[in-house]
């Protein structure tokens, strides 16, 4: 490059000083822009104009333009680390933009005009790149750094998977010996204390083996890993299924389930898997909070838009504090005797997440404490349903 | 000389040995003879040398050696094994891609009077 733009080389060494005091002064006016420029102190403020004007000057005296883009890359780099966002970056380069073009006004005075357009021109130029080069590095590290923390995810989430795929076969594979025993036991005419003894046990075993499905379930819809199969389904085979599931349960506490089904079958499109456990799970509250010789009364209707499936109980009811809590995970109102039920209290959770999934809805009623309490589940007749997640 | 199907053997193939051991003693008790094995490797041995076929394979998917999957590769390629019913029990998930010609997934913990009404359709 011809040394025409020399001019504003020998200005800018010969006003170095002036050149801070300028960039100070008009930071200053520019610091509402920016939360980050209005932290900044004289010397943060200066730190890299030196470098920037000594690169500018050695350019328009005819170097390449590699020493402004390195000595700019620096600068967004250094930015970043400072805590600047990218538009305090942008702002902090149109104070720049400022300076220079005074600057080149000042030493302008008096040059020819045809030199005085190229060097405007040479200096914008040059600006751009200031602005360019900074903002690059400075959005390729902040990238760069977000690519790196979602493989960082992406990885423990893998692992998160694994464990919890590796928990589940082995709680799983350990209930399966036992109930294989227990049914050895049960075929050698116990007697009626060592039956009741074996019930028990084989009761609590499959209470637990429920546990770990709902457990794993619940991590599973929570992270969007459970795929609905909808298929139509006749929910009064849902509620038979969750019914039977819990029988033992039943009998142990001699309740009465009475079951009031349409005769005719009441079909909407849901995962039927997903939906007797809804059932499952819905029934398996009742029992566990329905004194003995309660009862329990399951129903399945239509409305005009929707299928409803309900379940009452005559059980301890729930508080009005409660209501508003039941459906949370690990939530477990007190109830009537203040004694704690068995169970992780999520049951009610991964009811409330699979009907919602189905693009349905649940709700709980109850009249107050030692009332019972009945949960009604709403599936509209068409509605918009997340398939696969 | 062709081996025949055994309709009272069944085959067991699960790296718990609990399990392998309560499974055969109530399948002995409802008429079965019962092949055991550990993992998917003796699996193929003991239908190597067993002078009959099992009427079926019970066998779980996690093993070391050879697991259950590996086993089904290997029974798919071998035209013989193919003709054997298998029914896996595992303690996993159904699996999002589908096994290799099984005849039934079951998940642990599963019901005894489930599993021999399956079993029982083999005989």
């Amino acid at each position: 490059m011809p040394a025409k733009t020399a001019y504003v080389a020998d200005y800018l060494e010969q006003h170095k000083d002036e050149i801070l005091n300028r960039w100070r002064n008009s930071a200053k006016q520019e610091f509402e822009q920016s939360k980050r420029l209005a932290t900044l102190d004289d010397q943060e403020l200066i730190d890299h104009l030196p470098a920037i004007t000594e690169a500018m000057v050695a350019v328009l005296r005819g170097e390449d333009s590699s020493r402004i883009s390195a000595s700019c890359r620096h600068h967004g780099h250094q930015r970043r680390l400072d805590g600047f966002t990218v538009l305090d970056v942008l702002w902090e380069l149109t104070i720049f933009r400022h300076v220079f073009l005074a600057v080149l006004r000042d030493a302008s005075q008096g040059v020819e005009e045809a030199v005085k357009v190229e060097g405007r021109k040479t200096i914008l130029d040059l600006l751009d790149l200031c602005a360019r080069c900074s903002v690059e590095q400075h959005v390729q590290e902040t990238e760069t750094q977000r690519d790196e923390l979602a493989a960082k995810a992406a990885s423990l989430e893998v692992q998160r998977e694994r464990f919890l795929g590796m928990l589940s076969h082995e709680l799983r594979n350990q209930i399966q010996p036992i109930l294989f025993g227990l049914k050895r036991l049960h075929d050698t005419n116990p007697s009626d204390q060592q039956l009741r003894a074996l019930q028990m046990i084989e009761r609590q075993t499959r209470q637990q083996a429920f546990l770990i499905d709902d457990l794993l379930d619940l991590n599973s819809i929570r992270f969007g890993k459970t795929a609905l199969k909808p298929s139509p389904v006749d929910l009064r085979d849902c509620v038979r299924h969750g019914v039977e599931s819990n029988l033992s349960e039943l009998n142990a506490k001699a309740l009465n389930v009475e079951m009031k089904l349409p005769e005719e079958p009441v079909y909407v499109r849901v995962d039927r898997e997903r939906f007797c456990q809804v059932a499952t799970n819905l029934m398996s509250n009742a029992v566990k909070f329905t004194p003995g010789g309660g009862s329990i009364v399951w129903r399945v209707f239509e409305e005009p838009d929707s299928v409803v499936m309900s379940i009452r109980d005559t059980g301890a009811g729930i508080k009005a504090d409660d209501l508003a809590h039941i459906f949370d995970i690990f939530y477990q109102g007190e109830v009537a005797s203040g004694a704690r039920q068995a169970g992780l209290g999520i049951g009610l959770t991964v009811v409330k997440n699979l009907v919602e999934m189905h693009g349905g809805t649940i709700e709980a009623h109850t009249e107050g404490e030692a009332t019972g309490a009945e949960f009604v589940v709403r599936i509209p007749r068409a509605a918009k349903r997340q398939e696969s997640s | 000389m062709p081996r025949t199907i055994d309709e009272e053997a069944v085959l067991l193939v699960d790296d718990d040995p609990d399990i392998r051991e309560s499974l055969s003693e109530l399948l002995d008790a409802n008429g079965y003879e019962v092949l055991q094995a550990e993992n998917g490797q003796i699996a193929l041995e003991v239908l190597k040398k067993s002078p009959r076929f099992p009427c079926v394979v019970v066998l779980d998917l996690s093993m070391p050696v050879l697991d259950g999957r590996e086993f089904l590769k290997l029974r798919a390629s071998d035209p013989i094994l193919r003709g054997i019913p298998v029914v896996v029990v595992s303690g996993s998930n159904q699996p999002d891609e589908p096994l290799e010609g099984i005849d039934e997934f079951l998940r642990k913990p599963v019901k005894i009077e489930r599993l021999m009404e399956i079993i029982d359709q083999y005989r």
